[in-house]
């Protein structure tokens, strides 16, 4: 009788470990099943409201554009798609990744990364992502306007939780050929505002990342002229210009949309980021193929 | 002094290297490893590679008695690489190294292959710092 009874709990604690296992496995079979080509990144769309027509553009008291909640409010921005291809929420005026202006080296690096998937992708060390991979990433990211210091600070919940300025008082960007430079995972950004978009231009990176999902490569003379627009309540529109003549033969274009999420990243009420540390939960580095 | 000052530019192009490169061009950055015709006969090799945006640039061994590159060529279609370079303090003869990166999307890939110096042909493995 001890026996059976032992013999069902050892059969129930085997089948709940491999349940438990198949759970585990899940994410790791999803990064391996992925046809190789730039993922979209679906964000925080669980805490979506549910669909209707968007509320119209919320601005300030002067009547600029504000990226953030309005007053009252909360929310933030979910992950963005890609900046090739019409997939998702890219923009149907992307260009494919074979109109992509590639030297040869960075094209055969690209296709290398694309066909070994995220295994050597510096961010699923928890290194920060730089660029549009920034907005590409899971657990949403939120404005914060600093008027009194001139600047919008860009905090980002996915990844090692990192944060970025643009500075809106007129300062110059860095010259790359600068002694004293030194290279970072966010670059250098200054801002202005154009009618309703915020034009952002950067450079200054390091070349310690991936500047976009799948593994776009870049060098140090990376230059991104990034278009923020909020064409109504629910969607960030994102648009950056590529200019690094060292990986690519010519500046080149793409963007992609961002949802707005009301609710937390669980789906339940709220609208907050929450805390997430990459380091906290990476489990799959090793795994990664 | 002027040897002082030519060694001091040698490691400030090795540390600017060194800082720079991680995720780039996959020639660019310092490089260690050793070339030698048994694996007991080795010698210790360091490359420092720059890219420019057109080609790749650089020396062996920093330091008093570092050699730059006459020519890096790479061809990405393989990752095949070609150096050439002229010692100019010894009689030793030209140096060639026909090598293919390893395992190219790691920071820390490797280069791979052959050092031939005159008609001596010696294995050569040199890793990338991370």
């Amino acid at each position: 009788m001890i026996k059976e009874q032992i013999g069902r709990l050892t059969l129930c604690a085997g089948a709940a470990a491999l349940c438990s296992l198949s759970w585990a496995l899940v994410p790791v079979l999803t990064v391996a099943q992925q046809p190789p080509g730039p993922r979209e990144t679906p964000g925080p769309g669980r805490g979506r409201a549910a669909r209707g027509p968007s509320k119209s553009t919320p601005r300030h008291a002067d009547g600029r554009v504000n990226l953030g909640a309005p007053p009252g409010q909360r929310g933030f921005w979910g992950g963005g798609g890609s900046i090739v291809g019409t997939r998702g929420s890219s923009l149907p005026t992307n260009r494919d990744v074979n109109e992509v202006p590639f030297q040869p080296w960075s094209r055969a690096l690209y296709d290398a990364r694309l066909k070994e998937g995220e295994r050597n992708d510096p961010h699923a060390r928890c290194l920060p992502p730089g660029g549009p991979r920034q907005f590409q990433t899971p657990n949403g990211f939120e404005f914060i306007e600093q008027t009194d210091r001139k600047r919008i600070t860009i905090i980002f919940g996915g990844g090692p939780r990192s944060w970025r300025f643009i500075y809106l008082d007129g300062r110059p960007l860095p010259r790359l050929d600068d002694p004293d430079l030194i290279p970072t995972y966010f670059g250098y950004s200054t801002g202005r505002w154009e009618g309703d978009t915020l034009i952002v231009e950067s450079t200054g990176y390091n070349e310690k990342f991936w500047f976009h999902r799948g593994g776009l490569p870049h060098t140090d003379a990376l230059r991104l002229t990034e278009r923020f627009s909020r064409p109504d309540f629910d969607t960030l529109k994102y648009e950056v210009t590529v200019d690094d003549p060292k990986a690519y033969s010519r500046p080149w274009s793409g963007g992609f949309t961002v949802p707005w999420t009301y609710t937390n990243w669980d789906g339940s009420p709220g609208g907050e980021i929450h805390e997430y540390f990459c380091q906290d939960n990476e489990r799959d580095y090793s795994r990664l193929r | 002094m002027r040897t002082r000052t030519r060694l001091l530019a040698i490691v400030c192009f090795a540390c600017v290297a060194l800082a720079r490169a991680q995720e780039g061009h996959p020639l660019v950055g310092t490089w260690h490893g050793t070339w030698g015709p048994t694996a007991t006969e080795r010698h210790d090799v360091t490359i420092v590679l720059e890219f420019d945006g057109k080609s790749v640039s650089g020396m062996l061994n920093p330091g008093p008695d570092s050699i730059r590159f006459d020519s890096v060529t790479l061809d990405a279609g393989n990752w095949s690489v070609h150096f050439e370079a002229t010692p100019q303090r010894t009689n030793a003869g030209r140096i060639t190294i026909d090598a293919t990166i390893h395992d190219v999307t790691n920071r820390r890939r490797s280069l791979v292959g052959m050092w031939t110096q005159g008609s001596v042909k010696n294995d050569f493995k040199v890793t990338r710092d991370d």
